[in-house]
This record gives C-alpha cells, structure tokens and sequence, in this order.
C-alpha cells in the first residue's frame, strides 16, 4: 500500500499494515454498524422519525435516562473530586484498599452490580428494611435509577482528577497562603480552578455513560412506562417487538446526545490547553 | 520592621537542615543568604516567612515573638524560585489576589485595589500587561509580576527565593538593578536566597555565608571579601 | 501505613484542618463502604444463602456451564483480536505523521460515549435478516444476529478502545528513537517490533488486556440486543443472569454473579499490582 501522499515520510515500517488492520476492524466494527443506523433513520425519514420520538412514553424515558444521568454525575462530580483529593493529600489506614476499590464499578460486570444493589435496597433487603420505617423507597423509583447510575459513574471523576491533584504545585498554595489568603480562600480561588478542566472531562465521560447505561438499572429501576422506563430499554422492548422503525428513532435520539456530549469534551480539552498554556 | 532569629534549628526527620542558628537584620536592611544548595538558606528563609516552622528557637518582628504566628498573619511579601504565579488568572488578578483575599471589613473597594495595581504595575515598569495571562509573559516579566504581587499586600518584609535563578544571564544584571530600586523606594527589609557570590556581593549590604546548616560569617561584601571567617567562605566567595 | 490521619507533608500551611481532614476521610470511607463495598459483599451473601453446596450445583447445572463456556470463548475471541487491533491502531498512530489523526482518536474512542444497547441495535440494523447484507449472509447460511459472531462483533464495539488508548500515550512517550536504531543496526521490521517496541509497552498491553477481557466476560446491554437470549446457545453469564433472576432462582443468579464477582476481584488485584510496580510504565494520566 503506498500511502505517501497521506502521509510523510518516516523510516519505520510498517504503515500500510498497521493502518490497515487499524481502518479494517474499525470500519466493521463500529462505522458500519453506526453508519447502517443513521442510514435506516434517512430512509425512515427526519419527519417520522420526528413523530416516533414525540410520544410521550418515549419523551418520558428519554428524558429520564437524562435526567438520572445528570443528577448521578453532578454527586460523583462532587464526591469523586473529595474522594481525589483525601487519596492523594492524606494518608490513613484503608487508602491503598479504598484506591484499588475505585475501579471496582469498572471490573464489575453491570448486570451483577444491578442485582447487588436490588437485593440492598429492595424492601426486604439490608438497606431496604433500614429506610423502612422512614418511608423512603430506593428499588423500583427513580432513586434506584439514581443509585445504580452513581455506582456505574464512580470512578470517572476521580480518575481523570487524580492525576492532576498529584501534579499539583505546592509553591502555589504556598504563595496564597503568604498573600493572607485563608486555607479555604485558597481552596475555592486557586485549587478549584486549577482542577475545572479535568473535573469537567471527568463528568462528561461519567454522564455520556449513564445516559445509556442498561445492565446496572434494569433490575433495580421497576421499569413502570412514564415513570421508571429508561431510553435504553425502550429500545430492547421494541425491537423485541420486531418494530425496528421505532427502535431506530430512539436510537438516533441517544446517539445525538452522545455525538454531543464527545463534542463537549474535545471543547473542553481544546479550551483548557489554550487557557492554561504551560507556565 | 527589624528581625532577629534566635537560636533557630530546624529538623526534617532525622535529617538537620538547620543547627540552631543567630542573626539580627536591621529595619531597611538588603540582606543576602549566600551558600550552596543544601547550605540551609531557603529553610531558613522560608522559617521566616512562615511555611515552615522550627523544631526549636524564636523568631522576633520588631522585638516581638513571632514564632507561633501564621503564614497569613506574618504578611511577609514571598517571591518564590518559579514564581508561583496562578495561571488561571491574568496579571491584573494576580497582583490583586491579595487584597481581594481580606476579610470583608479590611478590603479596599474595588476602585481602590485598580489604583494600586496600576501603580505596582508601573513601579515594575510594566504598566501595560495587567490583561495579560501568566503564560503570555517573558521569564523577566514573570518574575517582576511576582514581584509587583508580595508588594501588593504592603508587606513587612520582603523575601525572595534565588528571584534570579531562573533566567538568563543579561536579564538577570538588569532585574538585579530593579530590584535595588524597589528595595530603596520602599525601604522595606529585605532577605534573599542566593548561591551566586557575585550576586550577594554586588547587591546586598550584608551578606549571610551559610554552609550545612551553619552561618559562616555575617559581614559586608568588602569585609568578607577582605577577612574571610573560614577556608569554607574564602573558597566560596572568590569562586 | 499509620492509623491516623496525617497530610502527606506535615506542613499546615498546605493542609487543612484537622477536624475537616477527620470529616471528609470519614466521608469518604463512610460513602464507599455504602456504594462500593456492601454490593459486592451482598452478591456473595445471597450466593451463600443455602449454603456452598446450594451455590456449587447451581453452577454446575447444563444451562450454567454452557454459559460459562460461551463466556469464556467470546473473551478469548474478542481479547486477543482487540490487542492485536490495538497494537496496530498504536503504531500506526504514533509512529507515523498523517492527516486526519486527531480525528481517528475520537472515532476510536467513540464506543466509549455510545450505549451498549444501540451498539447491539445498530448490529441488528447492518446484520440482520431485513438488511442487505443480513439477508447475503442468509443466503450463504451464516447467521451473525441471534447467533456467536453477532455476540462477538457487540463485545468487540463495546471493547474497542480498551487496549489502543493504553498504548497509545505509552508509545506516544516513547517516540521513534529506539525502532529508528534498532533498523540502522539492520534488524529487520518484525525483529524491530519484537525485540524493541513490544518490551517496551508490554506492561501497559498486559494493563489494557486485563480491562477489556473484565468488560468484555460482563457485558450485558449490547449482548442482550443481538444474542436473541436462546437459552444453551446464546446465553453468556450476564444473560443468563438476568433469566435466572427474572425467574426467581436467587441463588442460581447470585451464584453465577458471585463467578464475575470473582473475576472482578482478581482483575482488581492485577490491576492494582500492575500499578504499583509498574507505575512510571504506565501512562501518567488514565482514565476510562
């Protein structure tokens, strides 16, 4: 394969192949079936498809799946940038443990992790029969949702903030702190900021996750229409259903929001590289 | 503001940075801590302005103990080696930072804090960069920013850690001279860290020798020069 | 490791409080022993119920083991296919200068921000009976839907960047110099890879191999959508997961999700030990 128009020269060997293999699996795996989606949705055409996604159980879910996604990722904002922060600025028994349990919400197949958490919070479960008496009901309501979108989300934050707590220069908190700026002055105005890339990385890869996560909700979501029906399941009922139409639309409709959300997180690293700069 | 140290040592584990060490700095006073890596002489610089604190030993502001003080509370102006300056906000910001981070009662309107930093700003000859970001400026620039920032909040004292370090060798001579001018337009005491002899003698009145934790000798550049208290000083300053 | 709570520095002009460092550590173990620790302890607890034995028949009946055969055969498919794709996209990517590269980035990383669940709808959508090229693979008597290969082809959407954006910043790192040598002193290309490049990035290859064999044995959504759920024959361990606990046989469920829970563990373990000894071969920045 001579590709020396596309490319420059170098001496290594080794292009062609490798960038064959590369474009091979890549196409078959991933832009044809992606491409075979959004050509189903053209012959469908933007007005039917338009009025498949308008019914309202569809809004609802679509909706949900949003909704849940959001209010999850803004607690693992909050929480994984604490959790960050205790593991790399403070040493105490349990860290190293706590650090590796992290990524747990990554190893743990989705499905196992949605049945854990039913059989916690489900009215006769450990957690479940403890909320009781409060009335507070987490299985089969949108907290439930909640719930299992916070396990799954967990780590991004923490993960992607991590490393740039531990690059931190300490020269700058020093120097806060000799202007007469307070610890907590200093906290909010020039260690947040340092960190609102990264943290802002971190939500929107936690929140493009949750927005179609399936295997984690099903089981604990109760899966009432108008009420707990996530995006995602609508889709397996329908094409279930064999109705492939309405499958697609809200299919389109998920992937849009995915489309965006990549978007939203190359604008943010281009922004943070040009805003930072290197001192 | 005079200073005086008294008896100060400092250990980092079962490591000593600093044997228990002396000295009075005159109010006005541009002192240098002269000695190579290791000697001692950023420990003890940073002791005074509160980021670190000693193992044993006094440390008196005007006659006054000023050991248990906090950083914020000493309000010592500290130019640090890289300058430490916060690149998420511009030049304008970051000589303000200070002001803006008093309590309600003590801070300047915001008319007030443009007034002044305008007028640091042309004090380091640099009356046009306030807009700028950190990362837009020179290495000189860098430094006379820092600089412009630990005068903002009208310190007691002045510190400043090898504040030419980073840069080359003509701007270092200029900014030497800039920062003769700022120490005799403000009259402010001074300290700073240096491991370059020809530095301390050209710009200090009086001159700290330090090596493994120790003060050498005390003296100004001539006397140094001319009566070195040790083969270690004798070495050090005709390097 | 001490059991009180001290900064990494003991300096309190860098540090906070110390009542605010005893709130949020208490925070944090607090919050993770609910969120993390107590599901996993809860999946092996409600395997146990009955008792070990209970546990280990229910993993030894027919429809278990075949889901756990299938399990096992779709990771040692999907795994090695993906390193070597990996490897591929990494060298392409890092040793050479072309156009377009940023942009191939994102698209690789693309299965990362699109569901599981339309992954398998749009595999139904290019493979199945009603397509054009569903129905040409009809005709010469291959199923891909509802069959293995569909259920290999969703793992692989839903794994595909695993090992690639390991790799990629390691050798991203490491530049050409070292290959560049090796063919001036006359080692041939594949001798080049073998013997300098693939030393150099096998530990972060071993890193990328091990998450994306954890994700590819526990995928659920986009498995769900193109195996068809034919019990024996497309069933994996997730899967059959769900119809056991659908069926209300809690045990028989939980037993199998103690397995992957096993796995996870060991992952974890790997993981963890990868990272400690190997931390400055490894990329700096990781997320996922």
């Amino acid at each position: 394969m001579r590709t020396g128009i596309l490319r420059s020269a170098s001496p290594l060997p080794g292009f062609g192949l490798s960038f064959g293999i590369m474009m091979t699996v890549l196409s078959i795996v991933v832009l044809l079936p992606i491409a075979a989606l959004l050509g189903r949705g053209l012959t469908i055409g933007p007005a039917d498809l338009w009025e498949m996604v308008n019914s309202q159980r569809i809004r609802s879910a679509l909706l949900l799946s949003f909704r849940a996604a959001l209010i999850a990722s803004l607690f693992n904002l909050v929480f994984g940038l604490v959790l960050a922060w205790v593991l790399v600025r403070y040493r105490f028994w349990g860290r190293r443990l706590i650090d590796a349990a992290i990524d747990l919400p990554f190893a743990l197949p989705t499905a196992v992790a949605g049945i854990a958490l039913t059989a916690l919070y489900a009215p006769n479960g450990v957690f479940g029969q403890l909320l009781a008496p409060f009335n507070i009901k987490i299985a089969y309501t949108e907290i439930g949702i909640w719930l299992a979108l916070i396990f799954i989300g967990l780590p991004f934050v923490v993960r992607t903030v991590q490393p740039v707590i531990e690059e931190l220069d300490r020269e700058i908190e020093e120097a806060s702190a000799t202007l007469g700026a307070r610890r907590i002055y200093t906290l909010y105005r020039v260690i947040l900021p340092t960190l609102t890339p990264a943290l802002l990385t971190g939500f929107a890869l936690a929140l493009a996750r949750s927005v179609g996560e399936y295997g984690s909700v099903i089981f604990i979501a109760g899966n009432l229409p108008l009420q707990t029906e996530i995006a995602p399941l609508l889709i397996v009922i329908r094409l279930e259903e064999y109705n492939y139409d309405a499958a697609t639309a809200i299919g389109l409709a998920m992937l849009l929001i995915s489309f965006a959300m990549l978007l939203a997180i190359n604008a943010i690293q281009i922004w943070s590289r040009r805003r930072m700069g290197d001192v | 503001m005079f200073v005086e140290i008294e008896e100060i040592a400092k250990e980092f584990g079962a490591e000593r940075a600093l044997h228990p060490v002396s000295l009075s700095i005159p109010s006005g006073a541009l002192i240098a801590l002269l000695g190579p890596s290791g000697s001692g002489k950023t420990t003890l610089l940073r002791i005074l302005a509160g980021l670190e604190f000693p193992t044993s030993g006094r440390v008196l502001f005007n006659g006054e103990d000023a050991t248990g003080m906090t950083v914020q509370q000493r309000r010592a102006g500290f130019v640090f080696q890289h300058y430490a300056l916060f690149r998420h906000m511009t030049v304008f910001e970051n000589v303000a930072y200070g002001l803006r981070a008093r309590k309600r009662k003590e801070r300047p309107t915001e008319a007030e804090i443009g007034r002044r930093v305008n007028r640091l700003l042309d004090l380091i000859q640099l009356p046009d960069i306030g807009p700028r970001y950190p990362s837009q400026l020179s290495g000189g620039q860098r430094q006379r920013v820092a600089l412009a920032r630990a005068l903002a909040i009208e310190p007691r004292m002045l510190l400043l850690d090898e504040p030419f370090g980073a840069l080359d060798a003509k701007v270092r001579k200029e900014l030497r001279q800039g920062l003769r001018e700022i120490h005799d337009t403000t009259g402010l005491t001074t300290v700073f860290v240096t491991h370059d002899q020809e530095e301390a003698m050209e710009l200090a009145d009086l001159v700290v020798v330090m090596s493994m934790g120790r003060i050498e000798q005390v003296g100004r550049p001539g006397d140094i020069r001319a009566r070195p208290a040790s083969e270690f000083v004798r070495a050090f300053t005709t390097a | 490791m001490s059991d009180i709570a001290y900064p990494v520095r003991a300096n309190p002009v860098t540090t906070e409080p110390r009542l605010a460092r005893y709130i949020l550590i208490g925070t944090v173990v607090v919050l993770i022993a609910i969120l993390l620790f107590a599901p996993l302890i809860a999946v092996f607890a409600e395997a146990l119920r009955e008792g070990w034995s209970a546990a280990i028949s229910s993993l030894s009946e027919p429809d278990a083991r075949s889901a756990i055969r299938l399990t096992l055969l779709v990771a040692a498919v999907v795994v090695p296919l993906n390193a070597v794709f990996g490897i591929a996209a990494a060298w392409a990517i890092t040793k050479f200068d072309f156009r377009g590269k940023a942009f191939l980035i994102t698209l690789i990383d693309l299965p990362f921000s699109v569901s599981p669940v339309v992954a398998g709808l749009a595999l139904v959508l290019l493979f199945g009976s009603n397509s054009a090229l569903g129905a040409w693979f009809i005709a010469h008597d291959m199923k891909i839907v509802f069959a293995l290969p569909g259920i290999l082809l969703a793992t692989m959407f839903v794994t595909f960047p695993f090992v690639a954006r390991e790799l990629i910043p390691v050798m991203m790192e490491q530049g050409r110099a070292e290959e560049e040598a090796a063919l001036t002193l006359g080692a041939s290309g594949w001798r080049t890879f073998f013997t300098v490049t693939l030393p150099n990035i096998r530990w972060a290859l071993l890193y990328g191999v091990l998450l994306c064999n954890a994700r590819a044995m526990g995928e659920f959504g986009a498995v769900a959508v193109i195996s068809g759920k034919i019990r024996g024959e497309t069933t994996t361990m997730p899967i059959m997961i769900e119809m056991l606990y659908n069926e209300y046989l809690s045990v028989a469920a939980f037993s199998l999700a103690a397995a992957l829970a096993m796995l996870a563990l060991v992952t974890l373990l790997l993981k963890s030990l990868l990272e400690w000894r190997y931390a400055d071969l490894l990329s700096a920045t990781r997320r996922h």
